[in-house]
């Protein structure tokens, strides 16, 4: 009797053991500390926070600062054999990370193609009210997905993303550069209307996208204008290899802009740069400047010919925020042909990046595009397209900007400059080396020029890329010792981690060197 | 939670049910017990099937009471047992026959299960205690090395605390190959699991630069009676999944029988150093060649001028490669300001490091009775690391204990209790020797650099740039920073882990009735770990930047806990001859990891007060659980014939929570059959063969995924937004998981044969063994555009087939003794497909990529593939205009495969009254590794080898510079402009692009300087592949017993004292200016990556081993 009990509690034990096990297998299965569900707008905001847009330390010291910014000279760099040699593991980091979330970035295509994914298996009525998500984050995804093109040429694009779509692997083809330009700016234009008639959004979705959208607060507004100004900043790029449909497509947009809405800080110089300019600003518990990012590379002294050539000549008045004396008694920049030695003693010598506008500054948000830069766009379209008067207005008036955007800088890293008078501004704007005068084309080297200066460090990838369309500002580059990598590179070479991997690669394999130019560079 | 407990109630409820009856009849029997030596006293009589018992006298006699028809069993340890079934007779002497033979020794296979080595139809290696303990190893696979055929171990630098990574029979899955399955008395060890598919040091550079350890080293070698090494799939499919890779049953210590408790003790000391270093060159200092001198505005030579200096010039402290100047001991200035001598320091490499030692000491008291048994046994491990500041204390204790309820019904129970203290856990000097800013000059003095690598304040040495935190201690120069920072780091920031383990196991056998036996058994491996980090400001708060400050503390810990049940009833009978025995059993397995991490921020607020209260910032933190429950059901079926025919067949149904619901279910069989045909032909076989076994076994074995590898799942965090306060966020995955994702399943097939000549003179176990691994899981590296940077999949077929080959041999049997064995392993691991849409799996990728340690389909795994100096159609290499090499890096050759072809081990014991001598020598033949390192030190002029050229004592070509800056040959003492001449020419023997034979001279510097730099442009072939064979002198041990009347007088039984000696010497290696043994990391490829460790140790010392 006993052992028949027992036999049967042992068996029933047995029962509840398996079905038991059943089921905490499941339960075990998925990792406890990640989200299985997916939503748009809270991936909308993992897309937005992107370290890739601010100046993180891994984007600057990895990305812009030895690269961009050395093939721009918009930061000053220790001269060493390979200077100008690309680093194959840093920009293949930056390229992941514009895929996926490598590390630095937050993977803007991989993360879109996830909204799609999670949008498109949506019932009609809850896409309408995620429909504000999806554009506002194509629009920020084809501004990401310009810079890489900038920078490589042809990348895979339409068929990216394959594992976010399909959960299999499928390599991408490499869509092609000039067409895919094409793309982005029709995209834009569509996102830019969509906004314009966004305005009555049900309540719950205004305010769920005021809080998810850290970018821009949920102001539709601003998002059009975003989507316009990037549009045109694209439309300019492609200006010289495809003048007449860029020459087409701007003057449309200038001439209406009601229709078209700009990020132009309501085209006063002392504007605002916190509510006018599309700013993803740091998080608040940021307590990160760029100081490791700019001095341990050694690209902390003045740039030498923004400062000698450029800034003090015009007697700048953005001088003293961007550039520290480093306790010598005038400002100066080290020249660039100094040699690894030369710069080693006499680096004190000579100014530096200012500390509280950019080393020290924890606040300096990542910039997305300002109205200075449009403003400068819209004189050089004026300059070539329109009236000259136009061009001086437009350009007078981003110069000022300029000067604002970096007194916005330097007081928001608690910097006490005054922001300068009245009158040095006027003198600075209309009487002095960078005053808008000369020919046509000693006008454009101007807008060029100035353009180039208010990109700056920060948007080193901005400043090459007009670089490289433009050929100005007119630099002299201190060839390097290193076979092969004696002079800048025109593209970046495709990094090991695409192209062993892609099997397309043999499809761009030919233009895979970094001497072949993007479409655009033609002049 | 708890529900996963369910799996082993079953066992608990088994151990309430103790159930007994007796009842007897009486008469006295009396007799003498002796074996060889003479009268046995403590032998064992005991009533078969009771726990009634008597032990022998001093004069081996004994007396009991017991009945007409029971059993009585005649037991000593070392002997034969007896048994006589009482008839009419009152006295039985018994003579007891030594047990000197394998014939009837006993494997422990899976479970725990006993098994007739006889019977085994698989290869199983088994090692004694005393194999592991002579040479004073601080762990038991160390002392592995060349003992197991098959079994390869590698013990990373940096002394007892550093990881042992085993591994038996090749590469079994690509992505997680991991360690053997260690079972210590029938429960899981849990190694290092909780690390994930990431496993530790993989990463070179940019991974956590600490040496780590695994569970390994928590075993007290001094504790282990024996460990089977169990290879193939059949042998181990019992345990499914967990010993894909392996099976290593380690069983610890009991009670032993004798006049009552016993005492050990034990002792090891050694001293260790490092050894087998690089062989530096130590006549050219710091400098470039000539035209990247006069770049950084130095002489042609290298100097650089200096008034201060007295002879007008210092050294070019900055740079980081060796084509300077003489070190002639001119007096120069330093970078430290003082006038010193321009000399070398040839050990100034062996100076980074101290000299270690490592003390163990060991002490067990044990017992055994009838009823019960016991060993009680504590250790302590005292270690000081050649690295400074760093070392490792360890308790252990264990209780090993087995009690006898009543005649049906026993209970083991073993616990063990490991605490250990790591202070400063070594690094490794990746960052001295693959960087460049790691490279010191030759004349540079460790102990100078050792002292100002402080201030006199205690704060981090002051570079040349940043005078104003320490006018008067500032650098004067530019130097390579990563040495002095190394020594900062080691010498002043402090880590400190400590682990407590517990692992334990109950046991309770129960002889349900005849033929009929229950075994349940619950086992726990238990970890709670904390670590401190305490970083030092490194300069004044008065210094630091608006926003940050320096230093940092952080603390982590982690609770680990393995919880294993298992449960088998066995049927055992005998029908006529045959003799069969069926089992069903039930094991499971859970495991949760949890770790907390919490550091300050931004660095500390207070100078060098830790506390996360001093954070500048917000405090970083995480916490992260991992869980995973696997079980299984499995049969057994034995079936024996004549005791020289076996056939054993199993099945196993496992479930396991790391895969996705529809693939976690899977089962998978394993058959093994022996045939002892000595036995079963005795009458026709030849005399001198007194053993023959042949045998033949198939197994097949599931490995799912690592936890969490296949989840499809998202990051979610809050973010902390200046203008809509906290707002909630989603990531996606850079590794991708697999919905679809399969186990990945082992099938192996063996055939061996076993023989024993001349009375067990001569042993020779041969075994060859075929596997393959379908749908190999291993997250695949993609194009990034794929959305991912990996994802899992099943990915392709690879297998291994091999020899392994055990020859052993008595050749003196008398006063002189010689015991010798001699161990081969032959691998060939192979890639039979891959996935379609996958060309090459590339683990490892260097160079920029010119340099991949691949898997193609139809190649053997673990090729190297490189960027080759471009050839022209003849083969002839090319030459640029430079006189340099071309690379061409739009192809790869094969130059290597990081898996060696042979390894193995021949030890000897040597015997001659109360000495003896053990000299182990193990082997590893064919194979490359990759060593960035190397290529980077020939670029720098670093070695010996670099001096080839250099001057024309090293076949340096004599050249003068003409006006046009050509090169121009010469045999005079100047040009014919007076221009000077040079004897550091090399001339590179290829062709032009326009078919033309290379004419042009090149300073030897450029060559080296060119053609071993980092990255692609370089000649990575012959700068970083290298051959990596060697044969060592692992073990010497020379061992003297006092005599046993000496012994006794002290009151001692036995005392023993030995000199031991580990990896004295090479007696032969390929690498030369590195130690074969280098290469860290868990990853079956990290084996041939060197990055820079630690350099290898030698050690020597003593040991004591006595009993009371």
């Amino acid at each position: 009797m006993k052992k028949t009990i027992l036999n049967i509690s042992l068996v029933l034990s047995l029962l509840v053991t398996f079905t038991s096990c059943k089921k905490s297998l499941t339960n075990y299965y998925n990792n406890p500390e990640k989200s299985t569900t997916a939503s748009v707008p809270t991936l909308f905001t993992g897309m937005l926070n992107d370290d890739r847009v601010r100046p993180a330390y891994w984007n600057l010291r990895t990305y812009l600062m030895i690269q961009a910014a050395i093939y721009s000279q918009t930061a000053s760099f220790p001269n060493s054999g390979n200077a100008y040699q690309q680093n194959d593991g840093y920009t293949g980091q930056y390229w992941s990370d514009f895929y996926y979330p490598a590390g630095n970035g937050s993977g803007p295509l991989g993360t879109y193609r996830t909204m799609e994914q999670v949008y498109n298996s949506l019932p009609a009525d809850q896409q309408a009210n995620q429909a504000v998500f999806m554009q506002a984050a194509k629009v920020f995804l084809y501004e990401r997905t310009a810079k890489m093109i900038d920078a490589w040429g042809d990348i895979p694009f339409s068929e990216a993303g394959n594992l976010e779509t399909h959960s299999t692997i499928k390599d991408p083809k490499f869509d092609d550069a000039k067409t895919l330009y094409s793309t982005l700016i029709s995209g834009l234009n569509d996102a830019a209307t969509y906004f314009s008639t966004a305005s009555n959004l049900p309540a719950n979705v205004k305010a769920a996208f005021a809080k998810q959208d850290i970018l821009l607060s949920g102001n539709l507004d601003m998002w059009r204008r975003y989507a316009n100004s990037i549009r045109l900043r694209l439309l300019m790029r492609t200006s010289f290899v495809d003048e007449a449909t860029a020459k087409t497509a701007v003057t449309t947009m200038l001439a209406s802009s009601a229709s078209y809405p700009l990020i132009d800080g309501g085209n006063v110089g002392n504007y605002n740069p916190a509510t006018s300019d599309v700013l993803l600003q740091p998080l608040s518990t940021n307590l990160n400047s760029p100081l490791n990012a700019i001095t341990e590379g050694g690209s902390y002294s003045a740039p030498d010919y923004m400062l000698n050539t450029v800034m003090l000549p015009a007697n700048d008045p953005r001088i003293p925020v961007i550039f520290a004396k480093y306790g010598n008694p005038t400002y100066k920049a080290m020249p660039i042909t100094f040699t690894a030695d030369q710069q080693e003693n006499n680096y004190t010598k000579y100014s530096i990046v200012d500390s509280t506008t950019f080393l020290n500054n924890i606040k300096l948000p990542g910039i997305l595009i300002t109205a200075a830069e449009v403003n400068f766009l819209k004189a050089e379209a004026n300059e070539r397209w329109g009236n000259d008067a136009d061009a001086q207005t437009n350009y007078n008036t981003a110069l000022q900007q300029s000067v604002s955007f970096f007194y916005y800088l330097n007081a928001i890293g608690g910097g006490k400059v005054p922001y300068p008078s009245a009158s040095t501004i006027s003198t600075f704007v209309n009487s002095s080396t960078a005053a808008f005068s000369g020919t046509s084309t000693q006008k454009l080297g101007l807008i060029w020029t100035q353009k180039w200066l208010n990109y700056g460090f920060m948007q080193a990838d901005e400043a090459w890329s007009e670089y490289r369309r433009t050929k100005y500002p007119q630099l002299t580059f201190v060839n390097q010792t290193q076979a092969g990598y004696q002079i800048p590179p025109t593209r970046l070479v495709y990094p090991s981690v695409e192209s062993s991997n892609n099997s397309n690669y043999n499809t761009v394999r030919g233009k895979d060197t970094r001497t072949t130019k993007i479409f655009w560079d033609v002049k | 939670m708890q529900k996963s407990y369910y799996a082993m109630k079953c066992a608990l409820i088994m151990l309430l049910l103790l159930v007994c009856n007796i009842a007897f009849a009486q008469v006295q029997i009396t007799g003498t017990v002796s074996d060889d030596s003479g009268p046995v006293p403590g032998a064992s009589v005991i009533i078969k099937g009771t726990t009634k018992g008597v032990k022998t006298d001093v004069n081996g006699k004994y007396s009991i009471n017991a009945a007409k028809g029971e059993v009585l069993t005649f037991s000593f340890v070392g002997d034969l047992p007896q048994e006589v079934t009482i008839a009419d007779q009152t006295v039985i002497n018994i003579k007891l026959a030594v047990n000197n033979t394998q014939l009837g020794e006993v494997v422990v296979t899976s479970f725990g299960i006993k098994r007739q080595a006889r019977s085994l139809g698989y290869a199983t290696s088994t090692v004694t205690s005393k194999d592991i303990t002579e040479a004073g190893n601080t762990n038991f696979a160390s002392a592995l090395y060349g003992k197991v055929p098959g079994l390869k171990v590698v013990t990373a630098p940096g002394g007892a605390s550093s990881a042992v990574n085993m591994q038996i029979r090749g590469v079994n899955s690509i992505n997680y190959q991991q360690q053997p399955l260690i079972v210590v008395d029938g429960v899981i060890m849990r190694n290092e699991n909780q690390t994930g598919s990431n496993g530790v040091n993989n990463n070179g550079y940019w991974d956590d630069q600490r040496i780590r350890g695994n569970g390994i080293l928590d075993i007290n070698p001094d504790d282990i009676e024996s460990i089977s090494v169990l290879k193939g799939a059949s042998a181990t499919a019992l345990y499914g999944s967990d010993a894909t890779f392996g099976l290593i049953v380690i069983t610890t210590k009991k009670g032993a029988k004798g006049k009552g408790p016993t005492v050990d003790f034990n002792y090891y000391g050694t001293r260790e150093r490092a050894a087998f270093l690089p062989k530096f060159q130590n006549i050219y200092g710091q400098g470039y060649d000539r035209a990247t001198n006069a770049a950084v505005g130095a002489t042609e030579d290298g100097w650089i001028p200096d008034a201060n200096s007295p002879s007008g010039f210092r050294p070019n402290f900055r740079a980081y490669a060796d084509f300077g100047p003489k070190m002639d001991g001119q007096q120069v200035q330093w970078w430290d300001g003082s006038i010193r001598p321009f000399s070398p320091q040839p050990n100034n490499y062996k100076d980074i490091f101290r000299t270690g030692y490592s003390s163990l000491a060991n002490v067990a008291v044990s017992n055994q009775t009838d009823n019960y048994n016991y060993r009680l046994s504590a250790s302590r491990l005292d270690y000081g690391s050649i690295q400074r500041e760093s070392g490792l204390q360890k308790n252990t204790f264990s209780l090993n204990s087995s009690i006898k309820l009543s005649k049906r019904v026993s209970v083991d129970l073993i616990a063990n209790y490991v605490n250990t203290l790591t202070h400063n856990r070594p690094y490794q000097t990746y960052q001295l020797n693959s960087s460049y800013d790691g490279f010191f000059g030759r004349q540079e003095d460790m102990n100078l650099i050792r002292q100002k690598s402080q201030t006199s304040q205690g704060y981090d040495w002051v570079p040349y740039n940043q005078k104003s935190r320490n006018p008067a201690e500032a650098f004067m120069f530019n130097v390579r920073p990563n040495l002095y920072d190394y020594f900062w780091t080691t010498l002043k920031n402090t880590y400190d882990e400590n682990e407590n383990r517990l692992y334990s196991s109950g046991t309770l056998n129960w002889e349900i009735v005849d033929h009929l036996k229950f075994r349940g058994r619950m086992g726990n491996d238990f970890t709670s770990r904390s670590s401190e980090q305490k970083d030092y400001n490194q300069y004044a708060a008065a210094f630091n930047p608006s926003n940050s400050s320096t230093g940092s503390y952080g603390v982590t810990s982690g609770i680990y806990s393995i919880v294993y049940g298992d449960a088998l009833l066995t049927y055992a009978n005998k029908i006529k001859d045959f003799d069969y025995s069926v089992s069903a059993g039930f094991t499971s397995r859970s495991e949760r990891y949890k770790d907390e991490s919490s550091s300050t921020a931004n660095g500390l607020v207070t100078e060098n007060w830790f506390t996360l209260n001093n954070s500048y910032g917000i405090l970083n933190t995480s916490f992260n659980r991992q869980y995973l429950l696997k079980y299984g059901y499995f049969g057994i079926l034995d079936l024996s014939y004549k005791n020289y025919l076996f056939l054993e067949g199993t099945v196993r149904q496992e479930s396991a929570s790391t895969l996705p619901a529809q693939n976690n279910t899977y089962y998978y069989p394993s058959v093994n059959g022996s045939f002892v045909f000595s036995d079963a032909f005795k009458d026709h076989m030849p005399s001198f063969l007194s053993y023959g076994k042949l045998r033949a076994a198939y197994g097949v074995v599931g490995n799912p995924a690592l936890i969490y590898t296949s989840n499809i799942v998202y990051n979610q965090s809050s973010l902390q937004t200046v203008t809509a306060g906290s707002v909630p966020q989603l990531t996606i995955p850079s590794d991708y998981g697999n919905s679809n994702l399969k186990p990945e399943m082992k099938h192996e097939g063996e055939v061996g044969l076993e023989t024993r000549f001349l009375n067990d003179r001569i042993g020779i176990d041969v075994t060859y063994y075929n596997n393959r691994t379908k749908d190999i899981i291993m997250p695949l590296q993609i194009a990034s555009s794929n959305g991912a940077r990996s994802q899992i999949v099943n990915a392709g077929e690879i297998g291994n087939h091999g020899w392994e080959i055990a020859l052993n041999a008595s050749p003196l049997n008398g006063t002189f003794k010689w015991q010798t064995r001699l161990n081969f392993a032959f691998n060939r691991a192979k890639v039979y497909s891959l996935a379609p849409g996958i060309p090459q799996l590339v683990f490892y990728s260097a160079e920029q990529d010119a340099i991949r340690i691949t898997a193609k389909p139809g190649e053997e795994l673990g090729n190297i593939y490189v960027n080759p100096i471009a050839t022209d159609s003849k083969g002839n290499k090319m030459v640029d205009g430079t006189g340099l090499y071309v690379i061409d890096n739009s192809t790869y050759v094969k130059a290597g495969n990081v898996l060696p072809k042979v390894t193995g081990g021949f030890s000897n014991s040597f015997s001659y009254k109360n000495f003896s001598l053990n000299v182990l020598i193990d082997y590893r033949l064919g194979g490359q590794i990759v060593s960035t390192p190397q290529k980077y030190g020939m670029g720098a002029g670093l070695y010996e080898n670099t001096l080839k050229y250099r001057d024309a004592a090293h076949g340096g070509l004599s050249y003068y510079v003409n006006s046009a800056g050509t090169y121009v040959p010469t045999a005079g003492a100047a040009g014919p402009g007076g221009e000077k001449v040079y004897h550091d020419g090399v001339l590179l023997p290829g062709v032009l692009a326009n078919g033309q034979p290379n004419t042009q001279i090149i300073q030897a510097s450029t060559y080296y300087f060119n053609m071993f730099q980092w990255g692609q442009t370089a000649d990575n072939q012959d700068g970083a592949i290298y051959n990596n064979s060697y044969v060592k002198l692992r073990e010497l041990t020379l061992g003297y017993t006092l005599p046993s009347s000496v012994s006794k007088a002290l009151g001692v039984n036995n005392l023993r004292f030995s000199l031991i000696g580990r990896n004295l010497f090479y007696i032969y290696r390929t690498l030369k200016n590195l130690d074969p043994e280098t290469m860290i990391g868990s990853q079956w490829w990290r084996q041939g990556v060197d990055e820079g460790t630690m350099p290898a140790t030698r050690s020597y010392g003593f040991s004591l081993n006595a009993s009371f």
